[in-house]
């Protein structure tokens, strides 16, 4: 990178001047401030803007760092909108230099709350990933936008000429403004516009056009619910907006007022949503809708004041169960619900009933204000299916999804059609069939709004000068349509004529538009859609009901990868799943009683095969906790094209085995599996052959062992339970509120206490409650602190570098299973073991409480991890590469890249603690509580970590040390940990919690 | 035992001074052996794999093992434990029991204090290696710097290894030079040109005076008294590398002793390795004679019988602490995934030495040779056992995970094994393997008469008169003209 001595005379930082908190867009043409935006982008432009032609003429910068002026090195923020998945979250961007360097939730984001998944926090490494195409490609050759254009205008031509059909092919369309020039391109050239969603919500929305007579997803407001009945639904996880339905979730968990929700999961795998359910049971697939139907029948009985019967239970397992279940739901009717995964619409339709019967509707579930996070017809993309297979389509034109991949009717007839236009920004699947390739920039180089729920909008900003030379679908088809306008100018117009007549207030259009994007986010309370009426015509009859014994195939969407989009982002791969801890790889999941009838054992290979799927699947087994014992589970999402580029991520030395060979991909897509049943795409009616095939293939984990007990013939006769993770439920905690916190005696100390603590004392509180594990903490701290991506291999040892892990327990058995989490970090002990053993002193401890680590001084003996109580210590075995000149743009420059041979861990984000002390410092105030907020706990959507100062009684951080469910783990050490832990407290009857810390 | 073993000589085959001097420095100032050069081709191998295998660790990374986040101490500081307790049996030879005057240690103690100084130089390359960035291993010393305040950690107990290790390894090297003073001398005496020149420079001027008798003697036992509480604190030192950590098996009041006895057997039971080896290829059975295998044998049965007694109060503490993490950390042991390597040493250590205690076991030498081996063994997984089997399953059990040693690792191990035994090849070939000076001290049957009448002339530097070789034996007298054949091939 060029020093600033070396820059050309005008782009001197001497010469540029601060700017305003503000700036607005009619200021655009101050040359000094466009030289210093120039500048602020050069690091970025001098690598990658050989072919580009445009840098964004402006930003506001977001609130939290208004007051500062842009300098270089000195970091801003930019506010906008995530598109890592169609949830648009709304986000804040760090930036240093013109360039972002890390995403977090914008918590003046009303929906959200202020969180952001893992998919989300990756998104900035997607931004920076050197396969993106630069500029529009005609069969792999470059050509012009101006090229591109006029060919595209003739095709366009032409096909209108002889009255042919032009298709366009999307994902949920989240923009209004590209949803206008979707249109006006579609009626001037007469086509049909097609989405659909590679993780399918088609059923749900189908039947609420049944019953509701709208197409939306209603606003899932947990916040209200008092009992929760899922089926299947991994709302947590990996539902339609994980992150607020996560919040609403978490606001009904907090013990300490006395009060939970009532959660109930049934389902066939083990998901997110359903580990964290007070009562959890499994559920085949195909008892899914004798359930709801038998649920219903229940529930109609309490309204008409008859004697409860249900029939349709008699095909259910758990009948008893839901019989509890119908009795809570309807004593909480109001405020309870009904929730189902599944993409079944009859299924759909009960719940629907269901929850019209509970009353949930103008509560729980809103459609006054719906969400419009997921739109994708599945009907009709069969039926483009069909017409593609017919010949009947001359153009296609494909944006924001990939169907050769996730969507296999579609991929299979792709052939048929006469010219293909992919928009994607890489060569995958689908755009390698395309003649053109028309790339769209990423969204974090580009201008935009989005309107995830009614009377929201999240507006997105560039938060670098475009790495590449891309162009939004929305001007591309603007400029088919002969709209000159600029890609912003088409987004402002649309919050000009759109948004601001609902939302201005009063205030000029400009003034109204720089505080919208330097907030990133509009609301417009008012404006609400009439709660639409239920139409209890659209009830059909279930159908019969049939015992079903066969075993299915379940596909499921894993946290992080989603639908296989983000399988090109390394920490992304990298990132245990939340619920099997296994990194890098799909497998084929099985019950353990299953995996027994079958002879198979963990990593064993097995071939699944179908009845009518051409072709098999070779995967490796894993046996999981919590999974129905009719039914294998593999992940969608994995076997990308052009997965092999991580072939060589890991180090290379003697014994490393090579994640995959160059021509193999990541896992093994499981898309073509998927199946088009009654008009939905499913993901759980297959039925499955399994074989079991020669050969073992190792998966990397990163737990070994899943539960808190420790194996029987290796404790004292009656068990031996570790209470490092405290839980217990809610009656007992109600009736005496330490409850589960295992008495240990008070520490006595013989020496006087040294651990003066003049100014701050830093601690951190995590409430287990409400932690589901869903690992947006681990991503968020990976991309603060810089942290490596080891590889499979170095994982499949044991040495993966993630300074934040999840730990995960398995409570009671697969029938009555409970998973805990614990995240795990550095506890900054007072008496740390780690600082004693070193040395050369290059871990000590800090006057405010931190556990240094000086990657300086460290030789790495690696005894400061041996004694680590908390194994948290993570060494750098090797040099991990770092090769990737575009990836590392995304280094946090605040922290610093370890060499080979130091230990690390985490550092409470001593970078971030720095930061806000100068600011405060430098403006003669303290830091005030909540000021300072760590990667893990910003990222967190139900908030479950409190960091702070415990040497100011008030702050939030001391208030919930003092609460009743407050412990440190392995407290009897007497290390005196800086970190401490809520007791986790489910909202169970205490007779049945069986297993209790 | 018996006391028939008490009467044993220990010097048998009627030797004269002359015959000492004769029998320990032919073989030095003949050329090598063919079963030398066997030996020297496979240490030298074995060396070369170590060589290469670090080197490869220190280019590659750490990473090269098969350490992980939750093990992070492995093969590395188990061989570097292992080679310190070797070394004790020697220190305890030469300082110790000159200190009691036991005077069965003089055929012996040479060797023993030449493997001390091996196993310590193979000991102290463990630490060195086992580091992140060994290049900057010199930041473990206090040495002044310009660093600002930048020190070293004295509450480290990795730190107080560095300077018992340094300060035993000079302590050691220091006592065994001494004592080749005098041996140096009389080899000198036996030499021409260059070799003399040299020998000259080594052995100080040496000259044999009364006065400088007296004065090298009491600079032996002042140096012995310096040398004998090395000999409890470095292994002491040693253990507090666990025993101040707060994981469950390695935090153990019980660790110092322990590991000392523990140090003592192994280090032994080494020394028989060696001596049954040198006193069958160097044909010394006369003067590393029964008395003084019958000797190391009890001790073995001492030493043993303690380091079992402290396995069970390990076993005793564990239960009597009522603590669980203490308790699953010995359940773990015997019975989880390393219960292997558990069972090992324990019946290596344990149970094999016991069979000490009959004589036929003490005089059927092969069987001496595998048990010492056995006993070796043992002592590696002892302190394999200790070091991994506590931190691979510790407190939380989302960490636990297991240990597989990568070639690199074991490469360097074996590179250990080479070390040691280059270094002691080459001393056997070009240094006097038994104190001359000393047997002669304790030969049982004056031989000066005899001596005189052969006709000695010139006086040996030593004390003792300088005698031509006799041919007491013609076994001795055929086996030397197989090993000049076999130095001819040259």
């Amino acid at each position: 990178m060029k020093t600033p001595q070396e820059l050309p005379e005008e782009l001197k930082p001497a010469e540029l001047n601060p700017v305003e908190s503000v700036l607005l867009p009619g200021e655009a043409t101050d040359p000094s401030r466009r030289a210093f935006l120039q500048m602020a982008g050069f690091g970025i432009a001098s690598a990658t803007l050989a072919g580009c032609s445009r840098a964004p003429s402006i930003i506001a910068m977001a609130s939290p760092s208004a007051s500062t002026a842009l300098t270089p090195g000195v970091p801003y923020w930019v506010a906008s909108a995530c598109a890592g998945c169609s949830s648009s979250c709304g986000i804040l961007a760090r930036c240093r230099d013109g360039r972002p360097i890390k995403l977090e939730g914008n918590r003046d984001q009303l929906f959200t709350g202020g969180g952001l998944c893992s998919t989300g926090q990756a998104q900035v490494l997607s931004l920076y990933d050197a396969q993106r195409i630069n500029g529009p490609q005609e069969q792999g050759e470059s050509r012009t936008w101006e090229q591109a254009d006029s060919a595209m205008r003739a095709l366009l031509g032409a096909i209108q000429g002889k009255r042919g059909s032009v298709r366009l092919l999307t994902g949920t369309v989240t923009s209004p403004s590209t949803q206008l020039q979707i249109d006006s391109f579609l009626a001037q050239c007469g086509g049909q516009h097609i989405e659909y969603d590679a993780l399918s919500f088609s059923a749900s929305l189908d039947a609420n056009e049944a019953t509701h007579k709208t197409r939306v997803l209603p606003r899932i407001k947990l916040e209200h619910a008092d009992v929760i009945a899922s089926f299947g639904a991994d709302f947590l996880g990996t539902g339609y907006s994980p992150v607020e339905h996560s919040a609403g979730w978490a606001a009904k968990r907090k013990p300490d007022s006395g009060h939970m929700s009532r959660h109930w999961q049934f389902e066939s795998i083990l998901t997110v949503t359903g580990g964290m359910a007070d009562e959890r049971h499994r559920m085949a697939p195909s008892e899914v809708l004798p359930a709801l139907a038998g649920l219903l029948e229940l529930l109609s009985c309490y309204s008409k004041g008859s004697e409860a019967h249900a029939p349709a239970l008699e095909f259910v397992d758990h009948g008893a169960a839901i019989e509890r279940m119908a009795q809570e739901l309807w004593s909480y009717r109001g405020k309870s619900v009904v929730l189902c995964g599944g993409n079944q619409f009859k299924v759909q339709l009960l719940a629907n009933q269901a929850n019209e019967l509970l009353g949930a509707y103008g509560g729980v579930l809103d459609l006054a204000k719906p969400s419009l996070q997921k739109r994708g017809d599945d009907r009709a993309a069969a039926a483009l299916a069909k017409e593609l297979e017919a010949g009947r389509v001359d153009l296609l034109l494909i944006a924001g999804c990939n169907p050769a991949y996730d969507r296999p009717d579609i991929a299979a007839a792709l052939a048929g059609a006469g010219t293909i236009v992919s928009f994607a920004d890489r060569v995958d699947e689908t755009s390698e069939l395309a003649t053109w390739i028309l790339p769209e920039p990423h969204f974090l180089e580009s201008w935009g709004e989005a309107e995830p729920v009614h009377g929201e909008w999240v507006l997105s900003q560039p938060t670098v000068a475009p790495l590449f030379n891309g162009r939004s679908l929305r001007q591309t088809l603007a400029t088919w349509n002969g709209d000159s306008r600029e890609d912003r100018e088409l987004s402002d117009d649309y919050l000009r004529e759109v948004v601001y007549p609902q939302a201005g207030g009063g205030a000029k259009f400009e003034d109204f538009l720089a505080l919208a994007r330097q907030r990133g986010t509009i609301e417009a309370p008012t404006s609400r859609r009439s709660q639409p009426a239920f139409d209890a015509g659209a009830i059909r009859s279930v159908g019969e009901l049939k015992q079903d014994e066969s075993v299915r195939l379940v596909l499921y969407p894993k946290v992080g990868l989603q639908g296989g989009a983000h399988a090109h982002n390394p920490w992304l791969q990298e990132l245990p799943d939340p619920v099997s801890h296994i990194v890098w790889d799909n497998y084929a999941t099985f019950s353990s009683a299953h995996a027994e009838e079958l002879g198979v054992e963990e990593g064993d290979l097995v071939r699944l095969s179908c009845a009518d799927v051409d072709g098999v699947m070779e995967l490796p087994v894993h046996i999981q906790a919590g999974q129905h014992d009719r039914v294998v589970g593999v992940a969608l999402g994995y076997g990308r094209l052009g997965t092999d580029r991580f072939a060589n991520l890991a180090p290379d030395w003697i014994e490393a085995d090579a994640m995959i060979h160059p021509g193999e991909t990541i896992g093994v897509n499981a898309a073509p599996w998927l199946a088009f049943v009654g008009g939905r795409m499913r993901t759980d009616v297959r039925e499955v052959l399994v074989a079991k095939v020669d050969g073992h293939r190792a998966l990397a984990c990163t737990q070994d062992y899943h539960k808190l007990e420790v194996p029987e013939h290796l404790a004292p006769k009656g068990g031996e339970v570790r209470d490092v993770l405290q839980r217990t439920v809610l009656g007992g905690h109600v009736a005496h509120s330490a409850h589960g916190s295992a008495e240990h005696r008070a520490a006595v100390n013989l020496w006087p206490d040294d651990h003066k603590r003049p100014g701050h004392n830093w601690a951190m509180v995590v409430d287990l409650s409400v932690c589901t594990g869903c690992s947006g903490c681990v991503v968020s701290c990976q991309a603060e602190n810089n942290v490596p991506v080891v590889g499979r291999d170095e994982v499949e040892r044991h040495r993966e570098m993630h300074w934040l892990r999840i730990d995960r327990y398995y409570g009671g058995d697969d029938d009555s299973l409970r998973v805990s989490h614990q995240p795990m970090m550095c506890h900054h002990c007072d008496n740390a073991p780690c600082e004693s053993v070193c040395p050369v002193l290059a871990t000590v401890h800090s006057s405010e409480g931190l556990n240094q680590q000086v990657y300086n001084r460290c030789v790495g003996t690696r005894y400061c991890a041996n004694t680590c109580p908390y194994k948290v210590r993570r060494f750098n075995w090797f040099d991990y590469p770092r090769d990737d000149e575009h990836a590392n743009h995304a280094l946090n420059p605040d922290v610093t890249v370890r060499s080979r041979g130091v230990m690390e861990k985490c550092s409470m984000c001593a970078q971030r603690i720095q930061e806000a002390k100068s600011a405060a410092h430098r403006e003669g105030r303290v830091v005030a509580d909540g000021e300072i907020q760590t990667a893990c706990q910003q990222s967190c959507p139900t908030k479950a970590i409190v960091f702070g100062d415990l040497s100011d009684p008030e702050s939030e951080v001391s208030i919930a040390m003092g609460g009743p469910r407050h412990y440190r783990a392995l407290e009897e050490l007497n290390v005196r940990p800086s970190v401490g832990y809520l007791t986790e407290v489910r909202n169970v009857a205490e007779t049945e919690a069986t297993h209790e810390g | 035992m018996r006391a028939s073993d008490q009467a044993l000589p220990l010097i048998t085959g009627g030797k004269t001074l002359a015959d000492v001097t004769h029998d320990v420095c032919t073989p030095i100032e003949r050329g090598p052996t063919s079963m030398w050069r066997l030996g020297m081709f496979f240490a030298v191998s074995a060396l070369a794999l170590g060589v290469f295998s670090i080197g490869y660790q220190i280019k590659t990374g750490i990473g090269t093992w098969g350490l992980n986040r939750t093990v992070g101490w492995g093969f590395d500081i188990t061989n570097f434990v292992f080679w310190v307790g070797i070394g004790h049996a020697g220190t305890l030879i030469s300082a110790v029991l000159l200190l009691f005057r036991q005077k069965w240690r003089t055929s012996i103690n040479r060797s023993a204090e030449a493997m001390t100084i091996f196993a310590v130089i193979c000991a102290a390359i463990f630490p060195l290696i086992h580091m992140g960035r060994p290049w900057l291993a010199y930041w473990v010393f206090p040495y002044p710097n310009y660093r600002g305040p930048l020190w070293v950690n004295f509450r480290s107990a990795l730190l107080w290894d560095v300077f018992a290790i340094s300060t035993y390894f000079i302590i050691s090297l220091t006592f065994w030079y001494v004592g080749l003073i005098p041996d140096l001398a009389t080899m000198r005496d036996r030499a021409n040109g260059l070799r003399k020149r040299i020998l000259g420079y080594l052995s100080f001027g040496w000259r044999g005076t009364a006065r400088t008798w007296s004065r090298y003697e009491t600079a032996c036992m002042l140096l012995a008294a310096l040398a004998t509480p090395l000999v409890v604190s470095v292994h002491s030192v040693v253990s507090s590398d666990f025993a101040t950590a707060v994981i469950p098996g390695w935090h153990a009041n019980l660790f110092p002793p322990y590991f000392v006895i523990g140090a003592v057997f192994s280090g032994f039971a080494m020394v028989l390795t060696l001596m049954l080896i040198a006193r069958k290829v160097m044909h010394f059975e006369d003067y590393i004679t029964r008395a003084h295998l019958t000797a190391m044998c009890k001790i073995l049965v001492f030493t043993g019988t303690i380091v079992g007694l402290a396995y069970m109060t390990e076993l005793f503490i564990a239960w009597y602490s009522a603590s669980n993490y203490e308790q699953f950390v010995f359940n773990n042991r015997m019975g989880g995934p390393f219960a292997w390597a558990y069972w090992t040493m324990f019946s290596c250590n344990v149970i094999s030495p016991q069979l000490l205690w009959f004589r036929k076991v003490r005089e059927n030498l092969v069987l001496l040779f595998i048990l010492s081996i056995v006993i070796n063994i043992g002592m590696w997984f002892e302190r394999f056992v200790i070091i991994v089997t506590s931190i691979h399953r510790d407190f939380l059990p989302s960490s636990w995970s297991g240990y597989v040693p990568t070639w690199i690792e074991i490469g360097a191990m074996v590179g250990s094994f080479g070390l040691f035994f280059t270094c002691f090849l080459l001393f056997c070939r070009f240094g006097p393997t038994i104190a001359m000076f000393e047997v002669k001290s304790v030969l049982t049957r004056p031989v000066r008469d005899r001596d005189l009448k052969e006709g000695a002339q010139a006086t040996d530097s030593s004390g003792a008169k300088a005698l031509q070789p006799s041919a007491s034996s013609d076994e001795r007298e055929a086996a030397e003209q197989d090993m000049s054949i076999a130095g001819a091939g040259q």
